[in-house]
């Protein structure tokens, strides 16, 4: 069989393409069992099959998918109705032909394993009589199907006893004979014309039916003979057909496309990319020479390279809709077998992504699916009595976000029980009793990802064995994503996968700090200001902030994070000279902003991301390299990594506790730019203490002492939960209680319904006394220093502990501010006391 | 005589040979993809000692191993001007190992192969695979496969409070990883 080696991989591949797409289709199919043009897909992916696997004298395979065949012709001709039963056949058929595929590739053989019991399933399914005829489904088709099917069995069984070898012009005239007989039959049916002409793309580069590929045609036109009958095809086909076709996704149409060699395309993809460097050169030159006529051909070379460049990106990028179908089968399956109730919801289907990150993260996806189906949800009973709808949800929802693919699988199911993860990571040594007090939910989460980690009491057959967390995450990371998870017990778990766009070309700015240049992804970047007279650098206890527009954003200096080393001569205070004249550039991540403190942004430019070891990424502080305009390489900083490691986040927060007594804001010594000539009215003085300066609702003034202010969040409304007076929201994976100061409910608005679920309000966290709670507020306005005697009676204590309430009140910039009572509010926040 | 049983694959071993500050080191010839000079050197700040930065080799970016330090080897006895790229095929991937000078290729009839001694550092003699002799010097045979398992290292937080020598917690991470690595 040396000779048709190359047959055989197109035959392989071919095969597995048909049968991907029938586990889809047969899936969409039991949704809705009447649709009968993918009764028709269906069928037709197995007479592929059938055909060139007797072709090839596959014999096991051309049996069961003839059985398979017959099946759905009963099926197509309305003697047999859809049903859960037929489904397990025709998939279990297809799990077989599979195996069977596989063992041809290892051994070029279909080995000894017996399928009889598949057969003798599909015989018999085949055999069942119909009770009721009338419910016939597509009664009117039955002539000219049989027609059809019979003109198409005579066809094979002559393929089968004699293969044709048909040269390549035969096989042309007969692609052009169909061609012809589509434009006879006109265009009536236009989800039918694309089918057969994709079917017949798909038969001829093997060179294996031939005669199905006429015989296809004669289906065809019978069809376009009988116009009446695509009429009464379910609209929602053709019209799906038509707006999805060329996208590939769930229709079951294959657009009419190409094969092109998938290294050829990544040659092409480096092509680009080089192109695009040359051309960032050839710019450069441009600029430097003044001269007019290089200047034209630079910016139509430029134009050029653009649209090339736009046209080789899309040509790698498929929507992930293209591996979702098949975890309509995998939900499928698992929930039959687990007795579960599941419903896979699928949003963002069109979300497009580079195929090699497509085929990278189909593993984990799967695993983290068949996770939630066989961990997240529970028997319908439980669900019953723990008041859920006793079918239970698993949502795949994909979307772009911020230059990243996000992705989430969502299940309403039981949720992780954290106490018990944390005892089995206890008991498994990962972690000691006294460093376990001090993890938060979300760090006790992370131990899932642990090699063998496993808190099933049994293992099933599916799952629970510990093995495939930890890879998940692996794989994740290899193609530099991350997987985060959330669980509330009893509520659900959503596992957040968020991925990258390597090998892609993006839009970036370029940051120079000191000699080094970096890239920075626009779709990160919010604004630069400059650091100077009107934007100053401030302090809340440890934490360097500026104030852009009443809002208070970290600082990190990128040099000091990054360690780099300004030039020796220049001394500590000609340093801060230049950290005052540095600029910020406003970051936004992971619905946070920040300040990155650099000296000046250098240029605009697309530039190719290229990839970088794993060392390198596993600084964290890089997302991947990109070579500029000169040949340089320059770093593109993962912003999210950044903000990070610097600490914004869970962990800053934990420090910020541990500080919280012994430093005071603006203490000496403990500050990155501790220069000893702090900026002017940045820090309070000993006599004056500092307020956070709000706005509430109807104009309202508050203000908040900063020594108890921890941190400044956005949060979105819809994130909040509301018990009784106050709220809770998920704050870093813990709960945190918040106390509105407004007079009215945030989250509902008179008629009860949901109010700017997606606005954003400024959350004031603080900390009094130890415990953690927020404040939320419509808008934060300034800080303000007051000096007033009523300070002196609480030089240590927190303000204003009032003996009545109007001492609750100062006056700032003349205006009367209500001083927020953090004990009291404290109180009523964690429900401790009065 | 000390010499060892040589597989199959070691025998009629050809190795390129370079000089890393006071020491010779080999690696198998067909790793070698190609020497390059001159190329432009990006540093990774926060990153390993080990990684001297990065260049772009045609478009392709490579990961520049800094040898001496990866060897453990006194930086002060560095010959001035060293700056060859000498691109190796680890596994799937190339790295780029930065070296002083290069050596000739030695093959079987040069070299005697020899264990490691015992007496040298136990992390650098997990990074050799035997020593060749020749009638004049040693030369280090490296597992250059070892390289793929440099890791870099997430220092402390930039706001961990009372800790902001950050170049300081570099150095120390790295020994300290570097032994949880090989362990």
């Amino acid at each position: 069989m040396g000779e048709h080696d190359e047959f055989i991989a197109d035959f392989l591949e071919e095969c597995d393409e048909n049968l991907d797409q029938l586990d889809q289709e047969l899936v969409a199919l039991e949704e809705n069992p009447r649709d009968e043009g993918r009764l028709r897909s269906i069928f037709r992916s197995v007479h592929t099959i059938k055909g060139s696997s007797g072709f090839f004298g596959f014999a096991k395979i051309g049996s069961l998918s003839h059985e398979g065949e017959t099946l759905l012709g009963r099926l197509r001709d309305g003697e047999l109705i859809f049903n859960r039963d037929i489904a397990s056949g025709l998939l279990a058929m297809s799990d077989a032909i599979r195996e069977l595929l596989s063992s041809i590739e290892q051994t070029g053989l279909e080995g000894e394993k017996d399928y009889s019991s598949v057969h003798d399933i599909l015989v018999a399914l085949s055999n069942i009589e119909v009770a009721d005829p009338s419910s016939r489904s597509l009664g009117e088709d039955a002539a000219a199907g049989s027609e059809t099917q019979q003109t198409s069995r005579q066809a094979d069984s002559n393929h089968e006893i004699q293969p044709i070898d048909l040269g390549e012009d035969a096989i042309d005239a007969d692609a052009v004979e169909v061609t012809n007989c589509i434009q006879e039959a006109g265009s009536i049916d236009i989800g039918g014309v694309e089918e057969s002409i994709d079917t017949s793309i798909n038969v001829v580069p093997v060179d294996a039916d031939p005669d199905s590929t006429s015989d296809e045609a004669v289906a065809l036109a019978t069809d376009g003979q009988h116009p009446e009958k695509s009429d009464e095809r379910p609209t929602d086909f053709s019209v799906e057909n038509q707006s999805k076709a060329g996208k590939q996704i769930g229709g079951g149409v294959e657009p009419t496309t190409i094969r092109v060699d998938v290294d050829l395309l990544d040659q092409l993809m480096d092509l680009a990319g080089e192109l695009v460097l040359a051309r960032n050169s050839l710019n450069r030159c441009g600029d430097k020479t003044h001269d007019p006529r290089l200047a034209t051909v630079a910016s139509r070379i430029s134009q050029i390279t653009t649209d090339i460049q736009d046209r080789v990106t899309q040509t790698r990028m498929l929507p992930i809709g293209g591996i979702w179908g098949r975890f309509r089968r995998i939900v499928r399956d698992l929930a039959i077998d687990c007795g579960k109730n599941v419903r896979l919801e699928l949003q963002g289907e069109e979300t497009e992504l580079d195929r090699s990150l497509i085929e990278a993260v189909k593993d984990p996806l799967t695993h983290l699916i068949r996770n939630s189906v066989d961990h997240g949800i529970e028997n319908p009973l439980d669900r019953i009595s723990a008041g859920k709808n006793a079918e239970g949800v698993v949502k795949l929802h994909a979307r772009h976000e911020q230059g990243q693919v996000v992705i989430e699988i969502v299940d309403d199911g039981a949720g992780i029980d954290v106490e018990k993860i944390l005892n089995k990571a206890i008991a498994r040594k990962l972690i000691s009793l006294e460093d376990a007090t001090a993890l938060s939910q979300q760090d006790i989460l992370q131990f899932i990802f642990e090699a063998g980690f496993s808190t099933a009491e049994k293992v099933s057959a599916i799952s629970g064995r510990g093995v495939g967390m930890d890879v998940v995450r692996s794989h994740v990371e290899k193609i530099g994503g991350t997987v985060q998870i959330e669980s509330r017990l009893g509520v659900g778990t959503t596992f957040t996968i968020r991925l990258p766009l390597t090998l892609a070309i993006v839009p970036a700015l370029v940051l120079k700090v000191s000699d080094h240049l970096f890239a920075v992804p626009q779709a990160t970047f919010a604004e630069v200001v400059t650091l100077g007279s009107a934007t100053k650098v401030e302090w809340i206890h440890d934490i360097p902030v500026c104030r852009l527009r009443g809002q208070l954003l970290p600082l990190v200096w990128l040099d000091q994070f990054l360690g780099i080393q300004r030039h020796k001569n220049q001394s500590d205070n000609a340093r801060f000279a230049r950290s005052q004249n540095s600029q910020i550039a406003i970051l936004q991540v992971d619905q946070m902003r920040f300040g990155l403190v650099m000296d000046e942004v250098v240029s605009s430019q697309e530039i190719v991301v290229k990839p970088i070891s794993g060392a390198v990424k596993a600084i964290g502080a890089y997302s991947a390299a990109t070579i500029l305009g000169d040949g340089i390489v320059a770093l593109i900083l993962d912003v999210s990594g950044i903000a990070r490691l610097a600490g914004l986040s869970a962990e800053m927060h934990g420090r910020l506790q541990e500080s919280d007594l012994s430093l005071k804001p603006g203490a000496d010594g403990k500050t990155p730019l501790d220069h000893g000539e702090q900026p002017k009215g940045v820090t309070s003085k000993s006599q004056e203490k500092s307020y956070l300066i709000c706005e509430v609702d109807g104009g309202r003034e508050v203000a908040i002492a900063m020594d108890l202010v921890e941190r400044l969040e956005d949060v979105t409304v819809e994130s909040l939960q509301r018990f009784d007076t106050k709220y809770v929201t998920n704050y870093r994976g813990k709960v945190l209680q918040i106390r509105s100061l407004f007079a009215s409910d945030v989250t509902e608005t008179s008629d009860g319904r949901k109010k700017f679920a997606k606005a954003t309000k400024p959350l004031v966290i603080c900390k009094y006394s130890g415990s953690q709670f927020g404040l939320l507020v419509q808008q934060i306005l300034d800080v303000v220093n007051i000096s007033e005697e009523i300070q002196d009676q609480s030089t240590s204590t927190p303000p204003l502990e009032k003996e009545s309430d109007s001492d609750r009140f100062t006056l700032v910039n003349g205006k009367v501010v209500e001083v927020v009572d953090l004990e009291r509010e404290c109180h009523l926040a964690l429900g401790v006391g009065g | 005589m000390n010499e060892i049983n040589l597989s199959k694959s070691d025998s009629g071993q050809s190795y390129c040979t370079f000089h890393c500050g006071d020491v010779v080191c080999g690696i198998p010839v067909e790793k070698v993809r190609e020497i390059v000079s001159n190329l432009a050197l990006t540093p990774v700040p926060r990153s390993s000692d080990f990684i001297a930065g990065l260049v772009n080799l045609r478009g392709q970016i490579l990961t520049v191993v800094d040898m001496m330090h990866w060897l453990h080897r006194d930086r002060q006895t560095r010959l001035p001007a060293s700056r060859f790229y000498l691109i190796a095929e680890v596994g799937s991937e190339a790295i780029s190992l930065q070296v002083d000078e290069m050596g000739p290729v030695i093959s079987t009839v040069d070299y005697v192969l020899e264990p490691v001694p015992k007496h040298m550092e136990r992390i650098v003699a997990d990074r050799i695979q035997s020593v060749a002799r020749l009638s004049d010097q040693l030369v280090l045979i490296l597992k250059i496969e070892k390289l793929r398992e440099i890791r870099s290292l997430t220092s402390a937080a930039y706001f961990s409070v009372g800790n902001r020598n950050i170049d300081n917690d570099n150095v120390q991470d790295v020994g300290h990883r570097e032994h949880q690595d090989i362990q």
